[in-house]
């Protein structure tokens, strides 16, 4: 029913500017946040955030998957989880006599797995996996996962005691890394607000767009313009951070592809069909945080520095 | 994307190597009139222009060590780094040249000119973004190596033309060969009204050209000459004139030449009478006016003096005495051919004064010679298997101004004379096969002669050795010897009535107030003649022209014939150069030196035949100039009369420089002023430029708009001190500026950079007319000083720019 309220022809613009009224409406004073979890939707990419506990990240996620009417599921990551846990698992009927599968939470749109880091890697790299392929291989049968699958986890950096790191090769699986971080006074005290009833909460019902706007929302992203000019570019900063001296690892081709997609979800989300140095500019920090190895704590430092040392394209 | 590279890489080298070697060649060519050491700091001073040029540029263009530090970096653009460096490069002969000529050095413009193309060629090869650029140097290089050898007479100026024609060999086929055998024609499709008309209006273009060029180009009278060629004559007058071995021009070309023996057998080709040194001096200062009988039936006395008697003798004879009062010389119409008609050739530094006569004694109206009894002695020196023959006549002295040696020769053609014309500071003297000292002796003026003849025969070659004159010691041997006081002059008693020599010493004393023994003093009375008083040869002497005391004189004696020469020239300021010289020998006199009067030939400079190497000497080139003694003996030639060249001295290069040092420092001065100035005022200079280049924007294209509005507002921003670093985006560096100001253009900024980038990065085609018009009024409101209030605000409120 919700579905039928949608209009089939929303422009791309207009469904752009739903959603992100919506989790604005979700998260309040996050705008630039916002907007960059809209670039990791649109660039099919998936999310990490890197936050303290109760700055609204199960909020948003839980925002993003009722913005499409998609199927939310969220894994409590602890030790004691396991792969089949994540993935599901095949069940011997004694009435049929035949293997029933029990469907992992995986297989759902928008999966929010909290605290990552608190799981063993056998069983975070049963996830990866997921998120890598959009598959998952259980007893030799493999199952796709939903086309808009996409993962925010979320890690506390905090209390490490206990926690298994993700090793690089996993992070790179991921499109960004998001610090949330503490709203402004203004917005913790709309938040105070909305918590007494003072604001309605009729918008957490509707659902604005469905599953298919947003697959063609991220075809869309996958084909703005990027000019090779832009390319080249690209490649200069991939080619800095593999060169820098702060950097132990630097970005990977698939890191760099990346790269791109985020920057075309970014001149999308800016309403335009060509991505602009300012584009691959503006998602550096959160593409290349999750994927640099620094030798240094302060990889954003890092990443500007970078950035300052390539000349943009110029006007020809 | 590699192979293009290389193959641009390949084709830079190669434009590199003609480059080197078309500078090569200039070089060489500048070898032979210039200093080997301003040279070689000349050149080398330029090419470490273009390597630091080279490197820095390469350095700029080097990705650059990473850092940590998060701070965005300004850095210097490599293309303004080449475009300073190369402007350098190409401008650095022309300073080069400037600086050098103040210091005496250097040589003519045009080899400047010649030197900046060199260097252009080779920036051009070395920084060239384009192909076509390349391309360009390669033509450079090539005019400048065709154009050195035939320039040149030196037969190593060929190899380098052939060098430059083997490298360019490889480079065309290396280069071009490819594109030439992927151009053979497939087809032909005739085009019937194309063709006629190219070809139409390129006979028509042709045509316009030649009729332009016809009879301005030298070029282009030998190309008409060609058809129909002269034999006979030299080149040097006439274009058509043909020269070679084997006919009648061989033995023209061969008596020509002042180095050649000549061994020619009759008078065929000397149809023109050959005159008297008398007869040259008529014809070119006019005949002296006759005398009176009355005047000249002068009752001696008794018992006079004998010299009295004997000079009076010798004024009356041609050779011994020279009057100032002449009629006007006959008006001659100027030599065709000079070559041919040459009493005599000299091989040797142009400008140079041969002296055939001195006269030490002037009586007012006349000079006349004084007989020196001591004759300088004529030494033999065998040099080889030649003999040559030396006097000390004034190079005798160690404190002498008179130093190096400096080969000339000369060939006498048609000279009258026993009298060999030469230069006051000739040392030795050589006649080929001639090896008696006896040949030679001085006459009693002290002018070298060959006694016992009547004239020195044709075709005989004097091969001499000068000497320059040597400033410094000039002067300090003026300063150490004592002046002779006026009275002292052997013509004193005579001429000391005379009207003329009145006024000249009444203006020697103005000129010179403080009348003591210094070279300045000589050289203020020569730079006064030479700047205040007018040459002219055909001087008309009448009553009417003179003023003031001259009017008196003439009114007094009524008879032209009194009339003072001398007093007449420092009235009218005017004269010919025997005036001239007079004039200088009296006043010099007036201030404590001695001096001689001296005629003979002026080796002009425009007469000088390059290709030969030598300059022919006519009749037409009579003169009269005077020596000065500066101390001890030692005679320097002066030049007062304007239009000839001084003599040239020898100077060192520290000399000139304490000399030029208030010039120099004053230049600096002015150069660093004026570097200031424009500094200062680059705002408004670059802001007045683009008000002008607005006026054409409308006709260019939407990418060039963009890019232009781009580069401008970039020069703006660094104009107004707050460059944009490059790793940002012109938009968001203007925007904070615009946002800043809350300035009413921030909304045609973010219009016109949606359409640039549209246009740069999207699939835009143009810009929208919204896009332009964003476009116009950035140009014109976003200038400089408007940047500039919003670093202040800036700066004010704490935001970064």
């Amino acid at each position: 029913m919700l579905e039928l309220r949608t209009q089939p022809e929303t422009t791309s613009e207009q469904a752009i500017e739903l959603l992100r009224e919506r989790l604005n409406r979700v998260l309040l004073g996050k705008c630039d946040k916002i907007e960059l979890v809209l670039a990791c939707l649109l660039a099919q990419g998936h999310l990490l955030l890197d936050d303290l506990p109760g700055l609204g990240k199960t909020t948003l996620a839980k925002a993003v998957a009722l913005g499409f009417g998609a199927k939310f599921a969220r894994v409590q990551c602890t030790p004691d989880l396991l792969p089949t846990d994540i993935t599901g698992f095949n069940l011997f009927n004694q009435k049929t006599r035949e293997f029933e599968f029990h469907a992992g939470p995986v297989f759902s749109d928008i999966l929010l797995a909290d605290e990552i880091n608190r799981t063993t890697p056998r069983t975070q790299s049963a996830l990866f996996e997921a998120m890598a392929e959009r598959q998952v291989t259980i007893d030799g049968n493999s199952r796709s996962l939903s086309p808009t699958f996409f993962v925010i986890a979320t890690q506390n950096p905090i209390d490490s005691h206990g926690a298994y790191p993700l090793p690089e090769a996993q992070l790179d699986r991921f499109a960004m890394r998001i610090e949330i971080g503490y709203p402004d006074s203004t917005a913790q005290l709309a938040i105070l607000g909305a918590a007494c009833g003072m604001v309605s909460d009729a918008v957490e019902d509707s659902t604005p767009l469905t599953l298919e706007t947003l697959s063609r929302l991220q075809q869309q992203t996958a084909r703005v313009r990027v000019d090779p000019r832009i390319q080249r570019y690209l490649i200069e900063l991939c080619e800095a951070t593999r060169k820098h001296e702060s950097i132990a690892l630097g970005v990977s081709p698939r890191g760099m592809l990346l790269w791109q997609r985020v920057a075309q979800a970014w001149a999308k989300l800016a309403g335009r069909d060509f991505v602009i140095p300012a584009d691959i500019q503006a998602v550096a920090i959160p593409v290349l945080t999750v994927r640099l190895v620094s030798k240094v704590k302060n990889s954003g430092a890092v990443v500007n520095s970078i950035l300052s040392s390539i000349a943009v394209p110029s006007y020809q | 994307m590699h192979a293009s590279r290389l193959s641009k890489n390949r084709r830079r080298i190669g434009a590199i190597a003609l480059a080197v070697i078309a500078i090569g060649a200039l070089v060489r060519l500048r070898s032979t009139c210039e200093a080997y050491g301003v040279l070689a700091v000349d050149v080398g001073l330029n090419a470490l222009i273009v390597i630091a040029t080279a490197w820095m540029v390469a350095r700029a263009e080097a990705p650059r060590a990473q850092t940590t530090d998060s701070k965005p970096t300004v850095t210097r653009n490599p293309q303004t780094l080449g475009l300073i460096g190369v402007s350098a490069a190409v401008l650095f002969p022309l300073l080069a040249n400037m600086v050098e000529r103040r210091l005496g050095e250097g040589t003519g413009s045009e080899i400047a000119y010649m030197s900046v193309l060199a260097w252009g060629g080779l920036v051009a090869a070395i920084f060239a973004k384009l192909n076509r650029t390349i391309s360009m140097s390669v033509v450079c290089s090539g005019f400048l190596t065709l154009f050195t050898t035939v320039t040149s007479d030196h037969q190593v100026a060929v190899y380098y033309a052939f060098l430059w024609g083997l490298v360019c060999l490889w480079w065309l086929i290396a280069n071009h060969w490819e594109r030439v055998e992927s151009c053979q024609i497939d087809t032909v499709s005739s085009n019937k009204i194309r063709m006629p008309l190219a070809i139409v209006a390129g006979s028509l273009v042709f045509l316009v050209a030649a009729w332009i060029a016809s009879g301005r180009s030298v070029m282009f009278n030998r190309m008409q000459a060609e058809l129909m060629r002269t034999s006979g004559g030299t080149s040097l007058s006439d274009a058509s004139a043909r020269s070679g071995v084997g006919d009648g021009d061989a033995v023209v070309a061969a008596r020509d030449h002042a180095a050649s023996f000549g061994a020619v057998e009759t008078d065929v080709f000397l149809d023109s009478p050959q005159p008297s040194l008398f007869d040259i001096f008529n014809d070119t200062f006019g005949a002296p006016v006759r005398k009176k009988k009355s005047e000249r039936a002068i009752a001696l006395e008794p018992r006079g003096d004998q010299s009295t008697s004997s000079r009076t003798a010798q004024s009356n004879s041609t050779t011994q005495s020279f009057t100032t009062h002449r009629n006007d010389p006959k008006r001659r119409k100027p030599l065709k051919d000079v070559a041919a008609n040459a009493s005599m050739y000299w091989i040797g530094r142009t400008g140079e004064r041969l002296a055939t006569q001195r006269y030490a004694c002037f009586d007012g109206i006349e000079w006349h010679q004084v007989t020196i009894p001591a004759q300088p002695e004529i030494f033999e020196h065998k040099i080889g298997e030649r003999v040559w023959f030396g006097s000390d006549a004034n190079n005798g002295l160690a404190l002498g101004p008179f130093v190096e040696s400096i080969a000339e020769a000369i060939k006498f053609t048609k000279f009258r004379s026993n009298r060999i014309p030469a230069p006051a500071g000739v040392e030795m003297w050589h006649i080929d096969k001639v090896d008696q000292a006896d040949f030679f002796g001085f006459s009693a003026d002290r002018c070298l002669e060959m006694p016992g003849r009547d004239y020195v025969p044709d075709y005989t070659t004097v091969r001499l050795v000068d000497r320059s004159i040597d400033l410094e010691k000039l002067q300090a041997l003026t300063a150490m010897c004592p002046g002779v006081s006026a009275s002292e002059h052997p013509s004193a008693s005579e001429h000391a009535a005379d009207a003329g020599v009145q006024l000249a010493k009444q203006t020697v004393q103005n000129w010179v107030p403080n009348a003591t023994h210094k070279w300045e003093n000589v050289q203020l009375v020569v730079d006064r003649l030479r700047s205040e008083f007018a040459f002219e040869r055909t001087a008309e002497v009448s009553v009417a022209e003179t003023s003031g005391a001259a009017e008196n004189a003439t009114r007094a004696t009524d008879d032209d014939s009194n009339v003072s020469p001398l007093h007449n020239f420092l009235a009218r300021r005017r004269g010919n150069d025997v005036m001239f010289a007079t004039a200088a020998a009296v006043m010099l006199r007036e201030i404590g030196f001695r001096t001689r009067f001296v005629t003979g030939f002026y080796v002009n400079p425009k007469q000088h035949d390059s290709l030969a190497g030598q300059t022919p000497i006519t009749a037409q080139d009579a003169h009269a100039w005077l020596e000065v003694d500066v101390g001890m003996e030692t005679w320097i030639p002066l030049e007062p009369t304007p239009g000839f060249l001084q003599p040239t001295y020898r100077v060192s290069l520290a000399y000139r420089l304490r000399q030029n040092a208030v010039a120099i420092a004053g230049g600096f001065v002015g150069l660093i002023l004026a570097g200031t100035c424009l500094w200062l005022s680059r705002a408004y200079l670059f802001e007045c430029m683009c008000r002008l280049i607005s006026f054409v924007l409308p006709w260019v294209s939407d990418r060039q708009r963009v890019r232009w509005l781009v580069g401008v507002l970039d020069r703006r921003c660094r104009l107004a001190g707050m460059a944009r670093p490059r790793s940002i985006p012109p938009r968001e560096w203007l925007l904070q500026c615009s946002v800043a100001q809350q300035a009413n253009w921030t909304s045609a900024l973010i219009r016109f950079f949606n359409e640039a980038d549209r246009l740069n990065f999207g699939s835009g085609a143009a810009l929208s007319a919204e896009g332009r018009q964003a476009c116009s009024q950035l140009w014109l409101e976003v200038s400089t000083f408007v940047l500039r209030r919003s670093k202040s605000i800036n700066l004010n409120g704490g935001l970064g720019c």
